[in-house]
């Protein structure tokens, strides 16, 4: 009786302990600022998690529409949050954005006073955040926090800077920073322009960009970029910390990098080949505009993603949208995982050399079209990619999958729905080279569209 | 005879008991003692930390608010008797905590006035250096605070155990005395609070 009494009060131990643990909440978003993004949020949440398992750094937030003084707040909810702090080591950071007193601090536990110094807080804030505060953008802000205290940690555990393992404690250690929230700032994106001559090469424009970077030039509306980046700036939130990291980051692969042009010159991939050895060196579009190389950062923003770890790879639903399907052939030999990673595929060796676009059909029918398909049968036997090669135009270019069904191809006056399969192989042999390729398909019961430059 | 037997038994066991209350008493004097005297610690040695980052935050502003000669002056003679009174010393006088108390009133409305000069220079009040050292003193102050609530707890901890029998017996024995609070002077720090 009492074996059973003891197992019975442990599973209610073991579950409280459980349900105790899943109500841990990262975000007390009291003065309800963070609402409205919830897909940054998420991001910001899975973001937080890492920096748990990867730094066992907890990292909280608060906001808060209280009057009380927001150092002695931060220390009060500190206190609150070390008891379920779900850090071994002590290390805990709490963010407090207070709209109503306009404030923003961030609280450093004792275990990471000396990686997070008060001057190191008050830059990220100052510097970091406070840019996002002022266009109320707050899970940016949260994410951006995230991203540089990650940054710091990376560069602390190089240094061995981290202190022992110790209790959850803090004796004040953080800044305070006026958080200016809604209070845009008129000199955010000012800048003198930077113009891109005709004689310019890509690698010439990629430079100028690089100093307009070093420089904090953030005016928007620069020569250098293409119209659709000029537009793209204008709504983006430039910090000097990101500038400064972009600089640090393209600054290594500078030496190694190769202009890849499309055969009508109208767009170029500045790249550090191969892609899968290189991936903290992320390829730069340039789109010819009014006969001068300009920066497609707006397209880069569009189709490529970073990690952690600042590795490039495709955001595979975007890669080829919009003008993300005329930078595909820098990406010929290319497969790509399904998080986007390129991987070289050596065609050398395989059986699709020599094939134009590397797939294959299989056949199928509309059953309507059943009882025509005995006398006609070149009319109504369809296509549907049955195989593809990694590496080749048909994946790299157009992103045809397995199971697409071809409905229909070409646009305007030359599209042709319904298309048969001997109609659709003639129409991908014959297309001329440089030009755009439009093909409709089924998938997973969908239709969709499939655009991109035959090879 | 059995029953002085009996006696002697019952004192030696009342002896050794209330010896134990009395010891133990003593001991916990002892202890929340240390407690208060290693909060006072951390609160000279924030005071200490501030009075430090003064002389670098002095050389920024000057290279910008040259004719700011008396906040300079003002400053600086500060900082010489603060140096003084933060000597390291073996008593906590309650002498001591009201002087200190003062110096880290005193040291604040002195940086708040140097922040309010900066105020006055747009140039300074944009240099990295200059924000990374009001950072600092900031922190620094923030710290003090902390260490402060954490003193005071302390003190409220002993003060109250002191008055409590058998400790107040055990206090008296020992010459242990209430132990003055460290009070901020709120109003002085309103008076210069600025938004920078």
């Amino acid at each position: 009786m009492f074996f059973k009494f003891c197992i019975g009060l442990f599973l209610v131990a073991f579950t409280v302990a459980c349900e105790e643990k899943q109500q841990i909440n990262i975000i007390e978003d009291n003065a309800h600022l963070l609402d409205k993004a919830p897909v940054v949020l998420q991001m910001y949440k899975d973001y937080n998690e890492e920096l748990l398992a990867d730094f066992d750094i907890d990292f909280r937030a608060v906001t808060t529409q209280k009057s009380q003084d927001i150092n002695l707040f931060a220390n009060q909810k500190f206190q609150e949050l070390k008891n379920g702090s779900r850090s071994h080591s002590g290390k805990l950071l709490l963010l407090v954005i207070n709209p109503k007193t306009d404030e923003v601090r961030l609280e450093v536990s004792r275990a990471l006073e000396g990686v997070y110094t008060d001057a190191f807080v008050s830059y990220i804030e100052r510097k970091g955040i406070v840019p996002y505060l002022r266009e109320q953008k707050f899970a940016d802000a949260l994410y951006m926090i995230t991203e540089l205290v990650r940054d710091r940690a990376v560069e602390a555990r190089a240094g061995k800077e981290f202190m022992p393992a110790m209790k959850s404690d803090s004796i004040g250690a953080g800044a305070k920073s006026k958080a200016n929230i809604a209070k845009k700032d008129a000199h955010a994106k000012e800048g003198s322009n930077v113009i891109s001559s005709i004689s310019d090469t890509p690698k010439d424009v990629l430079d100028k960009y690089i100093q307009s970077l070093r420089e904090h030039n953030k005016n928007p509306n620069l020569d250098i970029y293409t119209k659709e980046t000029q537009a793209f700036f204008r709504k983006w939130v430039v910090t000097d910390i990101n500038q400064n990291h972009e600089v640090d980051n393209i600054t290594p692969c500078l030496s190694k990098q190769k202009t890849l042009f499309d055969t009508t010159e109208t767009h170029a991939v500045l790249a550090v080949l191969p892609y899968d050895e290189n991936r903290k060196c992320s390829p730069y579009f340039f789109k010819k505009e009014d006969g001068a190389w300009k920066l497609d950062i707006a397209t880069m923003a569009q189709t490529l993603l970073f990690n952690k770890d600042m590795q490039w790879h495709f955001d595979m639903q975007k890669r080829l949208d919009k003008e993300g399907k005329y930078y595909a052939y820098a990406f010929d030999g290319y497969g790509f995982d399904k998080h986007g990673f390129a991987f070289f595929k050596d065609l050398q060796e395989s059986k699709w050399k020599g094939y134009r676009w590397g797939y294959t059909c299989g056949e199928w029918y509309d059953p309507r079209d059943a009882d025509k398909l005995a006398s006609e049968p070149k009319k109504y036997i369809r296509c549907w990619i049955s195989n593809y090669a990694y590496g080749m135009p048909a994946n790299v270019r157009l992103g045809l999958d397995v199971q697409d069904y071809v409905i229909a191809v070409g646009e305007g006056s030359e599209r042709k729905e319904n298309v048969s399969y001997v109609d659709f192989m003639h129409y991908m042999k014959n297309v001329p080279s440089g030009t755009l390729v439009h093909i409709e398909v089924m998938r997973n019961g969908k239709k969709i569209v499939r655009e991109g430059i035959a090879p | 005879m059995r029953s002085k037997r009996i006696r002697w038994f019952f004192a030696i066991v009342i002896f050794f008991i209330t010896s134990g209350i009395l010891v133990s008493a003593y001991n916990l004097i002892v202890t929340k003692d240390e407690a208060v005297k290693s909060a006072y610690a951390q609160i000279e040695s924030n005071l200490q930390r501030e009075v430090d980052l003064l002389p670098n935050l002095i050389k920024v502003v000057q290279r910008y608010a040259k004719h700011e000669e008396d906040v300079f002056k003002e400053i600086t003679a500060l900082r010489t008797s603060a140096t003084k009174h933060l000597q390291p010393q073996d008593s906590m006088e309650d002498k001591k905590v009201k002087e200190l108390s003062k110096l880290n009133t005193a040291l604040k409305n002195s940086t708040l006035q140097l922040f309010m000069v900066a105020e006055n220079y747009p140039q300074l009040r944009s240099s990295e250096h200059f924000l990374e050292l009001q950072s600092q003193i900031e922190g620094a102050q923030n710290r003090i605070n902390v260490a402060r609530m954490n003193y005071n707890e302390a003190v409220r901890d002993f003060n109250a155990y002191i008055r409590t029998f058998p400790a107040n017996i055990i206090a008296k024995m020992a010459a242990y005395t209430k132990k003055e609070y460290f009070h901020a002077d709120e109003k002085a720090h309103q008076k210069f609070e600025v938004a920078l």
